[in-house]
């Protein structure tokens, strides 16, 4: 049973930053200006975490800071591909890059260590345990010893699907995405809806990131994100930015990790297990459209 | 994401290159150094002597070769971003065939090396490829997916089945490969090898492929406008197909020089991000022959360049990265350049929402 809720607890805690990220990164692709620079952004927050929380000794200073170098990236990446025209793709990938070189170039100028930054003067995020929910039978380890950024990241997927779905500012943003012109007819500020949206995705990436190196581990070490930032923009585009699919495979991944977790006590391989979470993704990814197909010849023979 | 590029020409490059050299220099002089003296310095490691002109030479070829097999990708409307995962397959199957075969001459063992890794990378690609053509899933997040499957993989059959023990302890590699596999050196005990006149006989096989034949053409076409191509008889698919199998085959190639021609075995996360630097060096030079190849030779020169300033002051080679990553952000904004910022502004907004539609 422990070995359950444990499941439960790790697949929350792995989920996280993934869905995080991902779910900001669907206000950039609705509003038409796809993001692929989430990794950076997210290893960016999380070192800017780690500046806060050492230097006041307080981690909501860090998730502040984390917020705010969030917001400054994404109205960069904005303003690049709004305004000087900067094909998104491309910038998206110049930044990652930026990401990951300046981290690494500030972690010896700043704390004078390379590779890793530990230190006792890091305060973590604190874990919360919620009071009843915590007792359910198979998903109360969702409940347990988590923090207040996991919690936000569930809440604000579904904030999201009520923003883009039943309210008029995500139909704007909708518009923007799929019709840009009709939507400067109309009267909407195209240029501006984009620019909030990649700021939004901006915050959440580094948020996200702050979970990283506050939550998951108290730390900050070069490209920590591990390609989490990747696995999320893997999110986005397979679920075309829809937030239940989105919440899908954040999910999906974070389980098969947590999976992989417990499979590591069997004393399997463990290089082969850190692959079930990407064969995972990769299999449902290519398994949904084929059965697709295969309905749709059912369909047709009948 | 070629015909988005191609408008960038010279004069923007330079510009874009003279800009990003500036904000390089700010984030210098927030370390607490002298842009100039360390602009010096990385010119110097890059050029400044017979070695440091190696080391460029060194660091060029991986990436020429992942440029290309990029840029492949780009020109037939692809996005592979598993070039990491493709190489690190064909430099491990390589490096297989460089010591298990013994007693074969050396332009033949070589010949076999560098085939089995191209298999390799092929192989890796084709997944991602019948996924896409097949059933429509996206390349994108497949080939990034099996680019961490790649390197856990490697790692795992390293080290249950082909581990050098001795003189490696307990680092991951397999044992050094035959000497008869071993790419020649340009200059004795620098790190240039042969491996770069490979890789520029490949980037002359990619412009030959673009330019001068059938499936050239088609490529083009695919990928500059799927449905023109579809009306015009192409087989859209087949295109895609064959580009992406020959992404991963330049992709494999390039483990395989890299193994060959440097490393000499396989070792566990060899690589420094060669896939992603050719995806970058592919963007920079509008996935043509000729701009791959100076675009990897100017990334050539900033890798040497920093590590140089690394070794000499405190500032971390991860500078290169950065002043690459300003280059690539500079070169992509066509505001800048002729028709300056403010005069765009009027335009209506296009749409450019990622290509699933297509």
């Amino acid at each position: 049973m422990e070995a359950v809720y444990s499941i439960f607890m790790v697949t929350a805690r792995v989920t996280t930053p993934i869905l995080l990220a991902a779910t900001g990164g669907i206000y950039s692709d609705k509003a038409g200006l796809p993001n692929i620079a989430l990794d950076a952004m997210m290893i960016m927050g999380a070192f800017m975490a780690v500046y806060g929380s050492f230097f006041y000794g307080n981690a909501a200073v860090g998730v502040f800071y984390a917020i705010i170098i969030g917001l400054a990236i994404g109205l960069l990446y904005g303003f690049i591909c709004i305004y000087l025209k900067g094909d998104n793709t491309v910038v998206g990938i110049a930044f990652n890059l930026i990401g990951w070189g300046l981290t690494t170039f500030l972690l010896p100028v700043i704390y004078g260590t390379t590779g890793s930054f530990v230190s006792e003067l890091i305060v973590s995020l604190k874990k919360i345990t919620i009071p009843v929910l915590h007792a359910l039978p198979v998903l109360g380890g969702i409940f347990r010893n988590q923090t207040m950024i996991t919690y936000f990241s569930w809440l604000f997927v579904g904030i999201t699907w009520v923003i883009l779905y039943k309210t008029q500012m995500g139909m704007i943003i909708r518009a923007c995405g799929e019709n840009p012109q009709a939507a400067e007819t109309v009267g909407y500020n195209v240029r501006v809806t984009r620019l909030i949206c990649s700021a939004i995705t901006g915050v959440m990436c580094a948020v996200a990131g702050a979970h990283l190196s506050l939550g998951l581990m108290t730390l900050f070490s070069e490209k920590m994100t591990a390609g989490k930032g990747f696995i999320a923009l893997a999110a986005v585009t397979y679920a075309k930015a829809e937030p239940k699919k989105v919440l899908f495979i954040s999910l999906l991944f974070g389980f098969s990790n947590a999976l992989s977790n417990q499979l590591q006590l069997l004393q399997l391989p463990s290089d082969l297990i850190l692959m079930v979470p990407y064969i995972f993704v990769v299999v449902f990814v290519i398994a949904d459209p084929m059965l697709h197909a295969f309905q749709l010849k059912k369909r047709k023979m009948v | 994401m070629w015909n988005k590029m191609k408008q960038s020409n010279i004069s923007m490059v330079l510009m874009a290159v003279l800009l990003s050299l500036l904000f390089g220099g700010m984030v210098i002089l927030m370390s607490g150094n002298n842009p100039f003296l360390i602009y010096g310095k990385m010119l110097q490691g890059a050029l400044g002597s017979r070695f440091a002109i190696a080391s460029t030479i060194r660091w060029t070829t991986p990436v020429l070769l992942t440029g290309v097999a990029a840029a492949i990708a780009f020109r037939g409307g692809m996005f592979n971003i598993g070039v990491e995962g493709q190489m690190y397959i064909g430099a491990m199957l390589s490096a297989l065939a460089g010591y298990m075969i013994k007693g074969v001459p050396a332009p033949l063992h070589i010949l076999i090396c560098v085939l089995a890794g191209a298999l390799g990378g092929m192989l890796w690609a084709f997944i991602p490829a019948v996924a896409r053509v097949y059933y429509g899933a996206s390349e994108m997040v497949i080939t990034l997916m099996m680019n961490y499957v790649a390197i856990n993989l490697t790692d795992y059959l390293v080290k249950y089945y082909f581990l050098a023990g001795g003189a490696y302890g307990s680092t991951l590699v397999t044992a050094e490969i035959e000497e008869t596999a071993k790419l020649s050196k340009i200059w004795p005990n620098l790190s240039a090898h042969t491996g770069i006149f490979f890789a520029l006989f490949i980037v002359l096989v990619f412009w030959f492929l673009l330019n001068k034949t059938q499936l050239g053409y088609e490529i083009h076409i695919s990928g500059l406008n799927p449905r023109f191509a579809k009306c015009g008889g192409v087989s859209v698919n087949q295109v895609r197909m064959s580009v992406m199998l020959l992404s991963g085959m330049v992709g494999g190639i390039a483990g395989s020089v890299e193994v060959l021609g440097y490393l000499y075995k396989f070792m566990s996360q060899f690589s420094p991000d060669y896939g992603f630097d050719g995806l970058a060096v592919a963007l920079l030079g509008g996935s043509t022959p000729a701009g791959v190849f100076l675009g990897s030779i100017f990334m050539g020169i900033i890798k040497a360049g920093s590590l140089q300033v690394e070794r000499a002051t405190n500032i971390s080679r991860s500078l290169s990265m950065i002043i690459q990553g300003i280059i690539i952000t500079f070169v992509s904004c066509k505001a800048i350049g002729v028709n300056g910022i403010w005069k765009n502004k009027k335009q209506t907004v296009r749409g450019n929402h990622s290509g699933s539609e297509v």
